[in-house]
């Protein structure tokens, strides 16, 4: 536990009392199997998979989104020629926030910060 | 000299109020009353909220490309209500070019990104000297 008379412990803004420094004598109710896990296991501790990025490293993706679905296909298109090999689109805000880009809100808005598509048919 | 009191705002679609938070504080610490309207609302709201509370100036935060179309709502609305006298100042992340063109569509005055708070708390003070002697 946290010793109220060390000034470098302090309480968190949650209420849970953190040392300075933790030695083996702090681990004595700690259960591996309970509180640690296996990776890729609950609770998760060391990862969601089991072997991480030695299975298969992260995907590289640019957040990227022109005005129209034409010219952000193009841009697509470009990134992943040159080695991109996973895409994080940008839309504008009306449809990030699902309005038609008609809606009264929408307005000065569209094409803005991404792409707007208002139906399947823009895609 | 006036105590200036300014509705900061938030017209749109743009979620970032960091930046609109931080310029209310500063206003606030340098004395001038300050009241946050909140994200999204639009230029008849931000109009409304700005003759009810009986500001002197609104400062609108877009951060989303939009500022010029919003800018010119806000104008609008202003004389339509017979408001004209409030003063609108513009922030965000505004490209150069667009300065001009934001103060010919009516702004008092346009803060676009790297402004230092002292700039904006200065052009404020200026313009509540104004309001104080009549100028305004």
């Amino acid at each position: 536990m946290a010793d109220a008379k060390n000034p470098k412990d302090v309480v968190l803004h949650a209420g849970i009392p953190v040392k300075a420094v933790y030695g083996p004598e702090d681990l004595e109710r700690f259960d591996p199997a309970r509180d640690l896990g296996a990776p890729g296991e609950f609770p998760f501790t060391r990862g969601i998979h089991r072997e991480m990025y030695r299975a298969r490293v992260w995907t590289m993706r640019q957040y990227v989104g022109f005005g129209t679905p034409r010219e952000s296909n193009a841009r697509f298109k470009y990134l992943m020629a040159r080695g991109q090999d996973a895409l994080n689109v940008a839309f504008d805000l009306p449809t990030q926030l699902g309005l038609d880009s008609d809606d009264p809100r929408a307005e000065g808005e569209v094409c803005r910060v991404g792409m707007a598509v208002d139906s399947l048919s823009d895609m | 000299m006036k105590r200036l009191k300014v509705l900061v705002a938030k017209p749109g679609l743009d979620g970032h109020d960091r930046g609109a938070k931080v310029v209310a504080q500063a206003l606030r610490d340098a004395g001038m009353e300050v009241i946050y309207t909140g994200l999204k609302r639009t230029p008849a709201e931000v109009v409304g909220e700005a003759i009810q509370e009986d500001v002197d100036v609104i400062g609108l935060s877009v951060l989303s490309g939009a500022h010029e179309l919003l800018c010119r709502k806000v104008v609008a609305e202003l004389a339509a209500a017979g408001a004209g006298d409030i003063r609108v100042a513009v922030g965000g992340t505004i490209p150069g070019p667009d300065v001009e063109k934001l103060l010919q569509a009516g702004a008092w005055a346009v803060f676009p990104m790297g402004t230092p708070l002292p700039d904006i708390i200065s052009a404020f003070r200026q313009l509540a000297e104004g309001v104080a002697s009549g100028r305004g």
